[in-house]
Parts: C-alpha cells; structure tokens; sequence
C-alpha cells in the first residue's frame, strides 16, 4: 500500500466518538507537548486578565525612576516588581501588554494564513488541471520570496497607512498581521492539496457529485473537514512561527511601531544598554522563547497525536 | 427506442497515458471501447467481467462522473452528454450510483443522515423536518432504524453501511441505478440480503438498475439481461437464461464453464484460460480475445469482429458464432 492509500485507510477506520479521548491520550504521554499546552495557558491567563490587576498604564511614566532594579520602589512610592525601563515604565505591566500583542500577532497570523491556504489548496487539489497548475506556481512564487527584505520594504511603506475604523496605534500590528499572513500562507495551501487530491478521489465524493451536490458544497463539507487534522497541527506550529518573526521585525525596528509594547520591540530597546542592564533584554528574551517552544512543542505532540505517520 | 430508458451508443473512454519531460500524450488507456446497449424501463441489466475490463467506467461515464471520450448516452430520450450543468443536476436526480466499498463511499466525517439527505439538500427538497421526516422512512425502507441518522459510519458494519449507500440513492427517487459492484465487498450471506433489497425495491418503485459485478452467479440472480465484457469490449449481451444455457462467444464459454457445480459428482468440463488479458493500453489488433481464444482462426487476428444480433436478442462479437 501506498502512503496515502494508508493514510486514507487510517482517515476512514479511525473511531471518531473515542477519538478526542484517543487524541487526548497520546497528547499527554507527550511529556513536552502537555508541559508546552500549560505554559501556554499561564502565558495567555496572565496576558488576558494580568493587566487589568496593574496599577499603570503601559504608557505610565515616572520620571527620575528610570531603569530601576526587580522590587524597588520608585520616590513616588510605587512598588515595581520588575524594575522599570529606560523611561521610568514599569516593566510588568509593559511585559504583559506586550505579550497581549506578540500572542494576538500570533494567533491572528496562524489564522489568516490557516484559512487562506486552505482554501486555495483545496481548490487547486479539487479543480486539478490548470486551477492546479497556476495556483501551485503562484504558491512556488511566494515561496522564492526572499521574506526579510520583502517585510523590511513592506513595513516601510505601509507604516503610515491610515485604515479607517482601527485606531492609529493598531495599524502597524494590523498590517504586520496582513503581511506575514499573506507570505506563509503556502505551508497550509499545499498541506491541504495534498490532502484533496487523495480525498477527492474517495467514493463519497463521487457520490455527492452523482447527487448533484455542487462543488463549493463538496470542497467545504467533504473535502475541508476531513483535512481538519494535519490542518490543526500545522496552524499550532504557525503560531509560534509568527510570533518569531514578529519579534525579529520589531527587533530590526520595522515591526509593531512604540508605544505599543511587543516582545520583539521590548527586546530592541534593551539593546542599547544590555551590558549594565541586561533584565531589560532577558524578561522579553525569555518569554518569546516560552511562547515559541511551547508552541513547538504543543504542535509536534498534537501531531504525534493525531497521526503518528504525518510527518511535517 | 420509446420503451428504452437508457440507450447508450458506441460509447468509448480513453485515458491519456502522459510521460517524458513536457508530460505529453504518449498512449492511451483504451478503458471503454465502442460500447453499446439499450435498457428497458424496469430492467435489470447486468454487466459482468473480469478486473480492469471497464465495466465501471462505462458505469461512471453514463453518469458523467468522468468525461466520456465520445460517443452517445440517451436517458430517458434526453442526451446527456449534450446537456448543460443546470439541465445535469436536475437529471442527477433521476440517475443513481451505489458503489462497491462501503467503507469508502460514505464520509466518515459526516453522520448518515446528513450523508443521506445531501441530495435532498442540494435540490432544495423540503425543509429540514421533511428531510429528516424522508431519511428516517428510507433507512427503515432499507432495513435499518430511524435513530441510526445520528451515528457515524464506522458505527456500522459493511452490510449495513451498503444500505446507507442504498438508501442515501433512493432519497432522490431515481429511475435508474447503476449499481457498481454493489456486494462484492460483502460477505455471502449479507451479499444475498442485499440483493433480495435490491430486488424488492425494484418492483416496489419500478427501478431499472444496471448491476456491475464480476461474480457470475450473483448477475445471473438479479439480471434479466447480461453483457459480458471483455478488454473495454462487450463481447456478448442476451437475456439471461439464454446466455447461461446457450453461451456462444467462446469467452464467455469460458467464464460460465468455471462456475463451480455444488455437487462433487458432477463434473463440468472446465476451459481453462492460457495467458493474461493484455494491456488496454496495447489491445491486440482484429478480435481483443484472439490472444487466448481456444478457437481462434487467422481471420481473428486481423478483423474485428462486428458486436452483431446473431440470434434474435442475442448479440455476440465472433467471427465463428453464425447469424441465424
């Protein structure tokens, strides 16, 4: 038998009641992957409900109380847990405001990227023929695109756009979203031909087709559901990707634009001054390599998983 | 033609075989070659043959679920191949498949209800309750319970599975079935339960099904009439009875000669087969059988028999069956 004659048997016997159960089970003997899925949860816990529970504002500055060690307070009689920055903010608050962005960048990536390839590569796999051929080149098109350079250009650009109805500070988180979206999203289009043109070829599609069920119908019934697994595992692992590339962007200064706080631009900040004050750079260092791994981590046990013969 | 509901005329289905750098046309598959009958309303017509031979290509070009090469399908005195993709879903209604696996021919994503009423759903009949109303009459129609519109097919055992396939074409309210090789998955006993469904069906809604299938004595069961297909070709087509008493193409000779007698005493004498079935993409020139045709004379091996009505109802393809 063939890979997909394997895969496609493993789709068609696998128990779908007990499944979550069977899933569940697998994902936590996954030592790592569970470890990842808590670190996760705590991260998002604490940058949800976090800020609200801090006496600043991630604007708030207090002057003279610049760079400030963990557990000092400040002339003022603010107590800061971290210290504070080189402009008297409390590094706390700004951590977790900052994680709030990176996180909500990384999710909304995964998920843009997740529903654009998706669906271009369940077209092209379903249509086949020249839909196929065109999409799959334009797909070899943006995988040639060297991505640093493009992003550098791209931010510059649209830095000062102005997008009606999303408020200043948001736009270049916006468009950071839009840009690594619309760069990453050949990873799940090929994922998901792949997938279509083995199940395209299955009897219950013939069957729906016999039935005068349309196209569209098949491809978001059929054809996407039962590409759901490898789609999960791979926009888990999107999200970590798309936060990295965030902070390197924010690093180099093209990215999510001050005041509005992310890890990678936290990071750059603390560059001037690493060597006195290297906590400035370790809080945000250390919790972009949280997130990622646990992300990593998360999405190779959910892979292993699933499908212990999906390799990606 | 006016009692016919399904005429299919010189039928022919290749399939390019590309290769080499820029993925050109090199050969051809030669799938369904040439293939014509008529179906009767309310007739069963059974087509049998060996793997590879076509007869479920021909089952699926009729439907249009793959493009015929050429040639005509006249259903129910409408050309199909000639009709547009509104004129085609309308009449999908009136024409319908069940398969041979199974365990493929349902989504194991989807619970059997809604894989039953895609159809419905698709043409716009009914509300949901009526929908619903419709899948729970047709599974109990087909022998299963109401409630099992709520579960998934891997809660189901391939016989019953078989019956949502059956159910799930009856909910159109067809004319014709094209039934592909519908229990050769099967095993004996659950084979003969789903036969006797398809029989009681028939009479019940005035079914005409074309019946696919490479095990003789479940055709002879169920067909009035039988094509024997051989190599894209269909080689001999008459009504059951006279086919199974009178057998004149020496392949189907052959075939029947195999058929195990249940009866250790009695012993048929057996035409064993030497060689392979060529390649369809390589079909010998003249007759496709001469190759291992016990009988074969020179003339076979250039000329192509003519699929000719030899005796009345009874068509054969050989150069040494005489016309009477």
């Amino acid at each position: 038998m063939t890979v997909a004659e394997l895969q496609a048997e493993a789709l068609l016997t696998t128990e779908e009641e007990s499944q979550f159960v069977v899933i569940w089970r697998r994902f936590i003997r996954h030592r790592m992957a569970l470890l990842g899925l808590i670190t996760i949860s705590i991260l998002l816990l604490c940058v949800i409900i976090g800020p609200v529970f801090m006496p600043y504002d991630y604007t708030d500055q207090v002057k003279g109380a610049q760079r400030l060690g963990p557990f000092s307070t400040d002339h003022l009689g603010g107590y800061h847990v971290l210290g504070t920055d080189e402009l008297g903010r409390d590094l706390l608050t700004r951590l977790l405001y900052a994680g709030r962005i990176s996180l909500a960048v990384g999710f909304a990536v995964s998920f843009l990227e997740t529903i654009l390839g998706m669906t271009v590569g369940a077209v092209s796999g379903y249509y086949g023929g020249w839909t196929d051929t065109i999409a799959m080149r334009i797909v070899d098109l943006v995988l040639t695109i060297p991505s640093l350079p493009l992003l550098l250009v791209m931010s510059i650009i649209l830095r000062n756009v102005e997008i009606p109805g999303i408020p200043r500070e948001w736009t270049s988180v916006v468009v950071i979203v839009v840009i690594l979206a619309g760069l990453q999203w050949t990873g799940p289009a090929r994922l998901v031909r792949g997938m279509v043109l083995s199940l395209r070829e299955q009897e219950f599609a013939e069957a729906s087709k016999a039935l005068g069920v349309s196209d569209t119908s098949i491809i978001f019934r059929h054809m996407i559901p039962n590409s759901m697994a490898p789609i999960i595992v791979s926009s888990t692992l999107a999200v970590g990707g798309a936060i990295i590339v965030e902070s390197v962007l924010s690093f180099l200064g093209f990215g999510v634009q001050l005041p509005t706080p992310t890890w990678g631009n936290m990071l750059s900040n603390a560059r001037t001054d690493m060597l006195m004050y290297p906590l400035l750079a370790l809080y945000p260092g250390v919790l972009i390599f949280l997130a990622v791994l646990s992300f990593n981590f998360a999405g190779d046990g959910l892979r292993d998983a699933i499908d212990p013969r999906l390799k990606m | 033609m006016k009692n016919d509901l399904l005429v299919v005329e010189n039928l022919v289905k290749y399939f390019p075989i590309r290769g080499g750098i820029l993925q050109r046309v090199q050969n051809w598959v030669r799938a369904v070659d040439n293939v014509s009958f008529t179906i009767k309303k309310g007739e069963t017509l059974g087509l049998v043959g060996e793997s590879g031979c076509g007869k479920s290509t021909t089952g699926r070009t009729i439907l249009r679920l793959t493009p015929q090469t050429s040639g005509k399908v006249w259903f129910d005195n409408k050309d199909l191949f000639s009709l547009g993709s509104s004129e085609m879903k309308k009449i999908r209604r009136d024409l319908q498949i069940i398969f041979q696996d199974p365990y493929s021919s349902l989504d194991p994503r989807m619970i059997v209800g809604e894989s039953i009423s895609e159809g419905l759903r698709a043409h716009g009949i009914g509300t949901p309750q009526e929908r619903r109303q419709i899948v729970a009459e047709t599974l109990v129609r087909v022998g299963l319970r109401a409630e099992h519109a709520r579960r998934y097919p891997h809660e189901f055992s391939g016989g019953q599975r078989q019956r949502i396939g059956i159910a799930r074409a009856l909910t159109m309210k067809p004319k014709l079935i094209i039934a592909d090789e519908p229990v050769s998955a099967l095993d004996v006993s659950i084979q003969s339960t789903v036969l006797n469904l398809l029989d009681e069906l028939q009479e019940e809604m005035g079914l005409t099904y074309v019946f696919i299938a490479h095990d003789l004595s479940v055709v002879e069961h169920i067909s009035d009439r039988i094509g024997v297909m051989y190599l894209g070709k269909i080689v001999e087509l008459a009504p059951r009875d006279d086919l199974f008493n009178d057998p004149q193409h020496p392949y189907t000779q052959a075939l029947l000669s195999s058929i195990p007698i249940p009866n250790p005493h009695k012993r048929r004498k057996r035409i064993i087969l030497e060689g392979d079935v060529p390649s369809a993409s390589n079909p010998p020139p003249g007759c496709r059988f001469h190759t291992r045709c016990p009988v074969a004379v020179d003339r076979c091996r250039i000329d192509m028999p003519d699929f000719e009505e030899k005796i009345a109802g009874h068509f054969t393809a050989c150069h040494l069956v005489e016309k009477i």
